[in-house]
């Protein structure tokens, strides 16, 4: 016969096991309860602060949001002014640090988990780029104009701007892509290449693909960050008033964060509002920006399973 | 060397950095037979197995004494490329590991890395048909590998193995993950590819080791105890090590 009685508490109201044997269930599940509730309590209050922002920046700055916001420069009249030529560097500035930074990113990302032979200089070069990553903002603005405007000669221009966004990127672009790699189930590398398939066959027809919504998230975090930024821009000289749409890399420019920062630096209570209209414009574009990748992502997944 | 051997292994030492997993075995398979490794875990049977197509290459710390010929020429030769021995020597892993995208991929995929200059449908329908799994799935050939089920899995990769057109097939524990029905089905399998295939299987089960194959050996703490034919091995073994193992002992 089974000692029912062992866990049970001294004082037995019934004699079933099922009512007897709770023993200190009620504090267990209270501190279940609790842990339920802070993680309930930590969501709705970061969430809560967003949408309070999100709110109040539309408010302010809804009312500025028309065609003329769009096809007008920046002007001293607020009543002239609109986000053209920062809306159009940020356009480019986008475009351009995508080039550089997803291809090289990437292929050294997989350079690095796949084919890298490992000892002392792939450590030396993983932690190094682990570092970088944590490296601020007006560091790379520094170095970018040292290297890319004095150095190389390449002036105030958006290619300077668009290189140094791309170095920014980098970090975080190759330290996601080795952990999307790195989650590839390795009976997948093993059977492509027990079928006598080269590491780069392997890497090309079965890991990339596997790792591709892995890639995906870390480029869209990486590019978020990038055409956010201010700090750098206004190192590498960005221009903050000019009548003019880039039309090509070695053009000025100024972009929507750099607007942002000139019109909040202003007195006038008008100029405020058209920095909360500028928000409102580059959380647009970092939306859509962040959909056409998660629409890639999900085509890429549709397509394996 | 006898000329119906296929693999000959020669004081075969395997390290993984300090810890000897094998030590010093010497081993012939011969064509067209099923050849089982068996032994209690960590006996170092996969271990060798890997060896044969130099899978181990991928570990690290992983160093091999004495030499593995695959008809006449040593496996880890310098002028050896382990690309080429894997195309000549397949493997079926312990999990079903298809790939992630359709039948027909599963299988058209190797031949056409390799440079496969026939029709490769016609290929994709011998290879199903030869690992019993053509009438399955011959009208559902674009659909998942995943959505196949565990044994029909673990015949796609038999499949896909067979498609290289390989010379020997290992079998790194090819039913463990199966239920019992599939894994019959597997077994009969194994005893129509060794009509044109050199199998070498390593399992876990005596009862599979003693249907399916024509040549044992017992692997024992990276030792080889005992090896002979199957039925000699089951019955009458030798040593007193092999005996208790099959008699159930330990293990």
């Amino acid at each position: 016969m089974i000692n029912l009685d062992f866990y049970s508490a001294a004082s037995a109201k019934s004699n079933h096991p099922l009512l007897d044997q709770r023993g200190n269930l009620g504090t267990r599940k209270l501190k279940s309860y609790f842990f339920a509730f802070m993680c309930f309590f930590a969501t709705v209050s970061v969430i809560g602060l967003i949408a309070y922002l999100i709110l109040d920046t539309f408010l302010q700055g809804g009312a500025w949001i028309n065609a003329d916001f769009f096809t007008n420069f920046a002007s001293r009249m607020p009543d002239k002014s609109g986000i053209k030529a920062a809306l159009f560097g940020t356009i480019w500035l986008l475009g351009i640090t995508a080039l550089f930074s997803i291809p090289v990113g990437v292929i050294s990302g997989i350079y690095l988990e796949e084919l890298m032979k490992r000892g002392f200089f792939h450590k030396f070069i993983s932690v190094n780029v682990s570092n970088l990553a944590g490296v601020p903002s007006v560091v790379y603005g520094i170095f970018g104009l040292a290297f890319f405007v004095r150095m190389l000669g390449f002036e105030r221009s958006l290619l300077s701007g668009a290189l140094t966004l791309s170095l920014m990127s980098l970090p975080v672009i190759i330290i996601s892509t080795r952990e999307a790699i790195a989650a590839v189930p390795s009976s997948i590398k093993m059977g492509a290449l027990a079928m006598g398939a080269t590491k780069w066959q392997t890497a090309r027809d079965h890991i990339f693909p596997t790792a591709l919504p892995g890639i995906l998230t870390g480029v869209i975090l990486a590019l978020s960050r990038a055409i956010g930024e201010t700090a750098p821009l206004i190192i590498l000289g960005a221009v903050s008033f000019i009548a003019f749409v880039p039309e090509g890399w070695n053009d000025g420019y100024t972009a929507l964060p750099m607007q942002i920062y000139t019109w909040v630096s202003k007195p006038q209570e008008d100029f405020h509002q058209l920095a909360a209209a500028t928000i409102i414009v580059l959380l647009g574009v970092l939306l859509v920006a962040n959909s056409i990748a998660i629409f890639i992502r999900i085509r890429s997944r549709k397509v394996k399973l | 060397m006898n000329a119906e051997t296929v693999i000959e292994v020669q004081k075969v030492g395997i390290w993984y950095g300090e810890n000897k997993a094998v030590k010093d075995i010497n081993l012939s398979i011969e064509r067209q037979k099923v050849f089982a490794l068996i032994g209690p875990s960590g006996c170092g049977k996969s271990t060798l197995l890997r060896c044969f197509n130099r899978m181990n290459d991928f570990v690290d710390g992983f160093r091999i004494e004495g030499s593995i010929s695959y008809r006449g020429m040593n496996i880890y030769d310098k002028k050896v490329d382990p690309v080429v021995v894997r195309k000549c020597i397949g493997m079926v892993f312990q999990k079903p590991n298809p790939f992630p995208s359709s039948i027909f991929e599963n299988i058209a995929w190797a031949p056409r890395i390799n440079g496969y200059k026939g029709d490769i449908s016609e290929l994709v329908e011998t290879s199903l048909t030869k690992a019993g799994l053509w009438k399955e799935v011959k009208d559902r050939l674009k659909s998942s590998g995943f959505s196949l089920s565990g044994g029909q899995q673990q015949r796609l990769c038999i499949a896909r193995t067979i498609a290289m057109q390989p010379d020997v097939i290992l079998m790194d524990e090819p039913c463990s993950a199966l239920d019992p029905i599939s894994t019959s089905i597997i077994e009969d399998l194994i005893a129509e590819l060794k009509k044109q295939y050199s199998i070498v299987i390593v399992t876990h089960s005596m009862q599979q080791a003693a249907r399916v194959s024509d040549q044992t050996a017992f692997l024992y703490r990276g030792d080889l105890i005992e090896m002979g034919d199957t039925s000699k091995i089951f019955s009458m073994p030798d040593q007193k090590l092999t005996k208790e193992y099959i008699s159930g002992k330990f293990g």
